[in-house]
């Protein structure tokens, strides 16, 4: 198993959201010093951007390796003013970078001496040369393989090893973790996520064309939603809309993370919360979110229709919204397009619950068996055939079912129910999947 | 409350007449039959010593015969559906057997338990006298996992509709719901339906409008806040005594719709007595209100 397998089969906690500050801030949340700028480029700081660009370049992608932990290791504040350098890097390449060395090497310093080569935005581009990211192409892959190296960071290393935050800034997004329905802790979005989409928006001529930012934001999403990370994945998804606004597997996550959202483990929890002041939760009604869904699963399939997962979740969405024919529509052709198992079971299981509340007692019933009899010891059919038969007034069929179920083993590893990971774990296989082509993608880049 | 279709109708009388040898109930020759679980006090304290005759029930505006109110002494189905997701590990859950024996520690011959436990997964069995093995039940449990309370609720609801007896189904929880199949509003429905009591427990505050909160008022029963796990036992076995104070009234419904939502209003003639009862029922194969 990859190391990643292991963290993915892993649900510890669920993000319920992310905060923001709220538009007036109180002064006592502001950050007690500005961030650093550019011209804080110490030669420290330059030393540190050789340090990552050797990180870089010496990761294997989906390895835990020792540039992983080098790259864990760096602080926010250096990390922003890598990203500035970086930035400014790129601008210079866009224009002429052999001009900018020249002037970097001619331009003098306020008091009229030669700048000292180490430091400032000057001293960046030199040491940048230096490095070999003077060629445009390797420079692009350095910002490539950075965005995958700190995705990496993100999901191979415990969350205890990221660095508390030395500064916010005022739009700096927080964690709020939810366990069971309940705040377990409240703590800072990793900063890693933020620096590789930075990276990305870097890529020339233009991110929104590059297959590499656009599967390292299909395969990030997959695991974080994976992960039940729903906050951060409503992060990621905003840039990844931005750039890629028809990518279906994009607009399907977008869809995925609001049903997450609109369900009860999450509007449940949040009443419950104990929020900074100031602060305002990423969260809205479950009606707004599953009007989210319903639109990002209806722009996915029309950017590409036979995309079960889609098709499948678009249904239960609708279902929820009380578009019961449409629902059964969908999930009857999700159901006979299905292209495994869980699939299968739970088209069965959504368009049971449609036919029941369309009336069609025989069909649900036979929706609810059918999705017994691929998981014969999930409780979820079990309570649906149940409640379907007690609803139509027949008890004895109520009953009988409830006996099936109380039949089942008590043990948990003999009670695999899909239900219980829809939202979050379900995916994981397909985050594995996105991830591997991510890996592979950025290994078929030239070198640079 | 259902109205009980023939088949379970004779079951239910016979019961009621084997239990109540020692009163002179009246049973209405009617087919169907209402029943309602009540809870008369008078400034906090049970009232007892009412008959068929004290009590006026009002169902949807028209004024029912009530054919027998029955006290005290009719065998009791005592359902208990305990929360054991990963939050009541360690001491919690010793509290909550502590708290399950002591609940069947207050059971009388003929009565029978069930025992359901929940986290995401749920786990339960048939009404039984045989309390030992209910108890073996509480002592095997382990807490893990997530909360499904919506799910257990409506298994016990069902355990408690598997013998016409009279049932009572006690639940606590220490958190909310994240992971049942069932929805809130299906189980609502189902419970509109049934007869059986609902009490739950829950340890801090419970928002209004939560699902137990919910549950328990239009059942009749009451939702219990406690502090801690350490009184979940006293409250539970507080339920029990209240609701064997409690009268069970049944009408045969006239001159209102066999369809729908039937609320009641359930009085006692001639004293300022506070009635507990539930709300109304639900009757055919109308949606819930």
């Amino acid at each position: 198993m990859s190391p990643r397998s292991a963290a993915l089969s892993i649900v510890v906690a669920l993000v319920v959201g992310v905060m923001t500050s709220a538009a007036r801030v109180s002064p006592g949340l502001q950050s007690p010093r500005n961030p650093p700028q550019a011209e804080d480029l110490s030669a420290k700081v330059i030393a540190r951007f050789e340090e990552w660009v050797a990180a870089v370049r010496g990761h294997e992608p989906g390895e835990i390796d020792a540039p992983l932990w080098a790259a864990a290791g760096f602080s926010r504040a250096e990390l922003f003013q890598i990203g500035s350098g970086m930035s400014r890097l790129v601008k210079a390449a866009d224009r002429d970078f052999g001009e900018a060395t020249r002037r970097c090497a001619a331009s003098p310093n306020r008091a009229g001496r030669p700048p000292a080569p180490q430091t400032g935005a000057c001293g960046f581009i030199v040491k940048a040369v230096a490095l070999g990211l003077a060629e445009r192409h390797a420079l692009d892959r350095v910002i490539k393989r950075g965005a995958v190296l700190h995705a990496d960071v993100v999901m191979l290393t415990p969350d205890g090893s990221f660095e508390a935050p030395g500064f916010e800034l005022p739009d700096e997004p927080t964690r709020v973790w939810v366990d069971d329905g309940r705040q377990h802790h409240v703590d800072a979005s990793p900063v890693h996520w933020g620096f590789a989409r930075r990276l990305l928006d870097l890529v020339r001529p233009d991110p929104g064309r590059d297959e590499v930012a656009r599967f390292w934001y299909q395969a990030t999403v997959a695991y974080v939603q994976s992960q039940a990370r729903f906050g951060e994945a409503t992060l990621q998804l905003v840039d990844a809309r931005r750039l890629f606004p028809k990518d279906a597997t994009i607009l399907f996550y977008s869809g995925v993370v609001n049903e997450a959202l609109a369900g009860p483990g999450v509007q449940n929890a949040v009443p419950l919360l104990s929020l900074p002041a100031g602060r305002r939760l990423d969260v809205e009604s479950a009606p707004v979110h599953l009007s989210r869904a319903e639109a990002f699963f209806r722009r996915a399939l029309e950017n590409e229709p036979d995309h079960v997962a889609a098709r499948l979740h678009h249904g239960r969405v609708l279902g929820l919204l009380g578009r019961h024919q449409e629902a059964a529509r969908a999930l009857q052709d999700a159901r006979d397009a299905a292209t495994d198992q869980n699939q299968e079971y739970y088209a069965s299981l959504f368009l049971g619950r449609e036919e029941e509340a369309l009336g069609h007692r025989d069909l649900a019933r036979a929706s609810f068996e059918r999705a017994a009899a691929l998981y014969p010891r999930a409780q979820s059919p079990l309570l649906g055939l149940s409640h379907l038969a007690r609803r139509f007034g027949d008890r004895s069929g109520a009953l009988e079912a409830i006996r099936r179920l109380m039949q089942l083993p008590s043990d948990e590893q003999a009670r695999l129910d899909p239900w219980w990971m829809y939202h979050a774990t379900s995916h994981a296989s397909q985050a594995e999947t996105l991830l591997a082509r991510l890996y592979r993608s950025v290994a078929a880049e030239p070198p640079g | 409350m259902t109205r009980f279709a023939p088949r379970a109708l004779i079951v239910l009388l016979s019961a009621l007449s084997f239990a109540a040898r020692a009163q002179t109930p009246t049973f209405s020759s009617r087919v169907e039959q209402v029943r309602v679980d009540v809870l008369v006090t008078d400034k906090g304290k049970p009232v007892r010593g009412l008959r068929t005759e004290d009590f006026e029930i009002v169902d949807n505006g028209v004024v029912q015969h009530v054919d027998l109110a029955s006290f005290e002494e009719i065998p009791l189905n005592v359902i208990v559906a305990l929360d054991m997701s990963e939050s009541v590990a360690g001491e919690r859950l010793d509290h909550l057997r502590s708290a399950g024996h002591a609940l069947l520690d207050g059971l009388k011959k003929d009565d029978q338990a069930a025992a359901i436990t929940f986290s995401h997964i749920v786990v339960g069995s048939s009404l039984t006298k045989e309390l030992d093995r209910v108890r073996a039940t509480l002592d095997a449990v382990q807490s893990s996992g997530r909360t499904s309370i919506i799910d257990a609720c409506y298994a016990g609801i069902m355990v408690a509709e598997s013998d016409a007896g009279r049932a009572l189904l006690i639940v606590f929880s220490d958190g909310i719901d994240v992971s049942s199949w069932l929805s809130q509003d299906a189980v609502l429905d189902i419970a509109r339906r049934s007869d059986a009591v609902v009490y739950g427990v829950s340890v801090g505050k419970t928002p209004r409008g939560a699902f137990l909160r919910e549950l328990s008022a239009l059942t009749g029963g009451t939702l219990f806040e406690v502090e801690s796990t350490k009184n979940v036992g006293s409250t539970f076995v507080g339920i029990l005594e209240e609701f064997r104070q409690r009268y069970l009234i049944s009408y045969a419904p006239k001159g209102v719709s066999r369809e729908g939502w039937h609320k009641l209003d359930v009085r006692v003639k001639g004293r300022g007595a506070t009635v507990k009862a539930r709300p109304g029922y639900l009757a055919g194969n109308t949606p819930s209100p």
